[in-house]
C-alpha cells in the first residue's frame, strides 16, 4: 500500500501534537499529583503512578489558616487593582480616542511608553516613593503598583476598541441632550464590554501571579500574597514539604484556571485585536 | 475689550474643567505620581551614593563590577534564547495543531502551562530538574541515556539554560496562540490559489504565510524581548542567582543589592545603566510600528 504525502503530513502532525502534549502537559499532571501523594512516594520517582493516594497534605500542620490568609490577600490586591484599573481606564481610553487637542495626544504617547516599560526597571524608585508615602507593607502599596503597570495596557485596549463605535452615535446623543457622563454610562461601558472582560482577565491574572513588587513591598507574613507566602515554605531543599507545597499550589491555581477557561474566548479575541503582553 | 478677554479665559477654564479633563485626570495622576515620580527618584538614587548626594560613584561601581557586566550579558542571552524557543516550538505546535481534528479543544488544553500561575509552573520544573528525585534524571538513568546525574540547577555551566527553558516552557502556549491567531487571519483563498499553481507547502509557507504575518510577529517578538529583559521570578524561584552567581540577570542583581545588600543606590544604578538596552529595543518596536 502506498502512503500519500497528505497522509504522511497528517501522521506527522498527530505525532508532533502528542510529543508536545507530553512535554507541556504531563509535567503539570505529575507535579500536581504530588499533592495527593505520601511523602515517601514524592521523593521516589520510581513511584511514577503511585499505588496509594492521600488527602493528608491538605490537612498537614503546615496547611494552617495562614494559607487561606495568603489566598485572601491575593484576592484583595488582585480584585482591588482590577476594579481601579477598569474604573480609570474606560473613561480615559474613550476620551483619548476621541480627543484632538495636543495635550491629549501627548498623554496617549506617554501611554505607549508606559505600556512598553517593564516594571522591574522601576522597582527602586517605586519602593522609595511608597516609603515616602508610608505605604510600604500595606495592601494599598501593592494595589497601586498593579494599577500603575496594568492600566496602560487596558487603556490601550479600550482606546483601540473605541474606533469600532461610530462617533456619530455619540454626537446624536449629545444633540438629544445627554451629557458625556450619560454616554460613558449608557454607551461606552456596555459597548466596550468585550474589552473590559479582556482587561479584567488580564489585570487579575497579572496581579495574581506578580512576585517582585509584592516581595519588596510586603514583609509581614499576614500580609503576604500567595506566591510570596509559598516561597517561605521552601527554606532548604532537603526539608521542603513538597506535598504541602503542591496541595497549596493546587488551591492557589484553581481560581485563575476557572476564570481563564470561562473567559478564554474574550482573551483570544483580545489577542487578535493586536499585540499583547507576551513576556 | 476687558470683558472679551475674561470670556476667553472663562472659555479656556471651562474647557479645562470639562468632562474630558476629569475623565483623564485619574490616569494622568497615576502616570505622573506612580510612573514619572518613581522614574525621577530612581535616577536620583543612581546618581548618588550612601554618603554623597550627587555622585557618579554608584554608576562607576556597577560598571566596574564583573558580576554586573555578566548579569547584563546573561540578560541578553536570556531574552534571545527565550524568544527563539517560544517562537520555534510555538510555530511547530501551531502548524501541527491546525492539522488535527478538534483542534479548538486541544488549543485550550495546551494553554494550561500559561493559564496556571507562574510560581507553581516554575516549581514544576524545580521538581522535574531535581538531581535526587527529579523525573528527568530518573528517566534518563533508567533508560540508559546517561549514567551520571545531571544537576540542572546546580551546575553553573547549564543552570542559566535550565532557567530559560522553564520560562520559555511556560510562555510557549501563549506564542502558539499568537501564531494561531496570526495564521487564522490569512484568507483561505491565498492557499487555494497557491495549491492550484502547484506550490509546495514549504514554498507556500515562505512566500505567503510568513510575509503576511511578518510585521505582526516582529511586533510581538520585540514586545517579548522588552518585557523579558526585566525577568526576575524564574531566577528567584529556581536558583536565587546561584550556583556561584552564574544565573544573575539585571533584575535579580538589582533585587539582591536592594534587599540583601540594602544599597538602593547600587540597585538603581544597575537598572538605570540598562536603560540603553530598553531604549534600543523600544526604538526597534517603534520602527516596526512605522513611527519616525
Amino acid at each position: 500500500m502506498e502512503i500519500r504525502p497528505e497522509d504522511l503530513a497528517k501522521i506527522l502532525a498527530y505525532v508532533t501534537v502528542i510529543i508536545i502534549g507530553i512535554i507541556y502537559l504531563f509535567p503539570i499532571f505529575w507535579a500536581f499529583l504530588s499533592a495527593f501523594k505520601y511523602e515517601a512516594d514524592i521523593f521516589n520517582p520510581a513511584a511514577l503512578i503511585p499505588t496509594r493516594l492521600t488527602l493528608q497534605n491538605f490537612f498537614e500542620p503546615y496547611f494552617k489558616p495562614i494559607f487561606l490568609q495568603w489566598i485572601g490577600n491575593s484576592f484583595i490586591v488582585s480584585a482591588g487593582a482590577t476594579i481601579i484599573v477598569i474604573l480609570i481606564s474606560v473613561p480615559a481610553g474613550h476620551v483619548l480616542a476621541r480627543a484632538r487637542s495636543k495635550s491629549y495626544r501627548l498623554l496617549s504617547h506617554i501611554l505607549i511608553f508606559a505600556y512598553l516599560f517593564p516594571s522591574t526597571f522601576l522597582i527602586v524608585g517605586f519602593t522609595r516613593l511608597l516609603g515616602t508615602l508610608g505605604l510600604l507593607n500595606s495592601y494599598l502599596g501593592v494595589i497601586l503598583a498593579y494599577v500603575a503597570f496594568n492600566a496602560p495596557y487596558v487603556i490601550y485596549l479600550v482606546y483601540s476598541y473605541m474606533f469600532a463605535i461610530p462617533v456619530e452615535l455619540e454626537e446624536a446623543l449629545l444633540v438629544d441632550g445627554y451629557t458625556k457622563f450619560d454616554i460613558l454610562k449608557k454607551l461606552v461601558f456596555p459597548l466596550s464590554f468585550p474589552v473590559i472582560v479582556t482587561g479584567v482577565l488580564w489585570t487579575f491574572m497579572q496581579s495574581w501571579n506578580e512576585v517582585l513588587y509584592a516581595l519588596v513591598i510586603l514583609n509581614s507574613p499576614e500580609l503576604m500574597t500567595a506566591p510570596i507566602g509559598m516561597a517561605t515554605l521552601q527554606p532548604g531543599e532537603s526539608i521542603t514539604p513538597w506535598g504541602t507545597l503542591w496541595a497549596f499550589s493546587l488551591v492557589y491555581s484553581i481560581p485563575p484556571l476557572i476564570v481563564f477557561y470561562l473567559l478564554q474566548q474574550y482573551y483570544i479575541t483580545g489577542l487578535m485585536r493586536g499585540a499583547i503582553k507576551a513576556a | 475689550m476687558g470683558s472679551e478677554k475674561t470670556s476667553v479665559v472663562k472659555g479656556k477654564l471651562s474647557n479645562l474643567l470639562s468632562y474630558d479633563f476629569f475623565a483623564v485626570l485619574p490616569t494622568t495622576l497615576v502616570f505622573v505620581v506612580l510612573l514619572i515620580v518613581p522614574l525621577i527618584t530612581e535616577f536620583a538614587y543612581a546618581f548618588s551614593t550612601l554618603t554623597e548626594p550627587f555622585s557618579l560613584g554608584s554608576i562607576i561601581f556597577v560598571l566596574n563590577d564583573p558580576l554586573y557586566l555578566w548579569s547584563f550579558i546573561r540578560t541578553v542571552i536570556y531574552i534571545i534564547i527565550d524568544i527563539s524557543i517560544k517562537f520555534l516550538v510555538g510555530l511547530i505546535a501551531a502548524v501541527a495543531l491546525r492539522q488535527v481534528k478538534g483542534y479548538k479543544i486541544l488549543w485550550g488544553i495546551f494553554l494550561l502551562p500559561y493559564a496556571m500561575p507562574l510560581v507553581p509552573a516554575l516549581y514544576v520544573w524545580y521538581c522535574l530538574y531535581h538531581p535526587a528525585w527529579g523525573l528527568i534524571n530518573y528517566v534518563a538513568r533508567t533508560t540508559g541515556l546517561t549514567s551520571t546525574i545531571i544537576n540542572f540547577l546546580g551546575d553553573p555551566s547549564i543552570a542559566l539554560y535550565s532557567l530559560i527553558w522553564a520560562h520559555a516552557w511556560r510562555f510557549t502556549p501563549l506564542w502558539m496562540t499568537i501564531l494561531l491567531a496570526g495564521l487564522h487571519g490569512i484568507p483561505e483563498e491565498y492557499y487555494e490559489s497557491a495549491k492550484i499553481d502547484g506550490a509546495t507547502p514549504t514554498r507556500t509557507f515562505f512566500r505567503i504565510t510568513l510575509p503576511l504575518i511578518k510585521r505582526y510577529l516582529l511586533l510581538n517578538a520585540t514586545l517579548s524581548l522588552i518585557w523579558t529583559s526585566g525577568e526576575f521570578v524564574s531566577i528567584w524561584v529556581l536558583t536565587k542567582g546561584g550556583p556561584a552567581n552564574s544565573t544573575h540577570v539585571l533584575g535579580s542583581y538589582a533585587y539582591w543589592y536592594m534587599m540583601a545588600g540594602g544599597n538602593f543606590h547600587v540597585a538603581a544604578a544597575a537598572l538605570v545603566c540598562a536603560f540603553p538596552l530598553l531604549l534600543v529595543l523600544m526604538a526597534i518596536f517603534f520602527r516596526i510600528l512605522g513611527w519616525r
